[in-house]
């Protein structure tokens, strides 16, 4: 095998690797963005999906957990901070880090009590952007 | 004199000794000090660990909670 082949399969295994940054390319990177959509709009696709609209329900109720992990993450440590520490801004930086780590906690027991695993989350808000974009491009042209 | 009891007398003040004196350099005198190449890279060397840590830990946060909050 000589040198070439080997640099095409190296490019290949990193273009896999990183094959999930398409998603944000995609999301976040265009050209023009989107208008932006309300709940109504999203609630409409889920009612038109019967494949990722129940996912996306379930992802969006998921920060639900999310929140609620928050909450009580930058409570707990945050009331600790308060009860024990002597610096202001550590409190402050207490409550920060407590509510990031329940928000990663929260989002992770969303993830199993929704089965979340099991979806494609990428995929589910793909497919509701390009709805989006379809149903824009639809009112512009009527 | 009066004399206070011994282990009681204070060994620092908690209040200046002297009328305070406006702009009065606070140790650890950096502006005096030369700078030197070892200060200067501890200082951009904890300044670059702090940013890559944070990159670090942010990067992947954000891409998590993108997919969840963003659509």
């Amino acid at each position: 095998m000589g040198i070439h082949e080997h640099v095409e399969g190296i490019k290949a295994h990193w273009a896999k690797n990183f094959s999930f940054l398409d998603y944000f390319k995609k999301v976040y990177g265009r050209d023009k963005p989107l208008p932006k959509w309300t709940d109504a709009d999203v609630d409409e696709f889920i009612a038109s999906d019967p494949v990722y609209g129940p996912q996306l329900k379930a992802m969006r109720e998921s920060r639900k957990f999310a929140l609620g992990g928050a909450l009580v993450g930058g409570a707990h440590l945050g009331g600790i901070a308060l009860k024990y520490s002597k610096a202001p801004h550590g409190v402050v930086l207490a409550t920060g880090f407590g509510a990031i780590c329940g928000a990663v906690v929260g989002s992770e027991v969303a993830e199993h009590w929704y089965q979340l695993y099991k979806t494609d989350k990428q995929g589910a808000n793909l497919r509701f952007i390009y709805w989006w974009e379809d149903k824009v491009a639809g009112n512009q042209k009527s | 004199p009066k004399m206070l009891p011994s282990g009681c007398r204070p060994l620092h003040t908690s209040h200046p000794l002297s009328a305070p004196v406006a702009n009065r350099p606070l140790s650890p005198h950096l502006p005096l000090k030369k700078p030197q190449l070892s200060a200067t890279f501890s200082i951009s060397h904890r300044i670059f660990g702090a940013a890559l840590g944070a990159a670090i830990i942010s990067i992947p946060l954000a891409t998590k909670f993108s997919l969840m909050f963003d659509v």
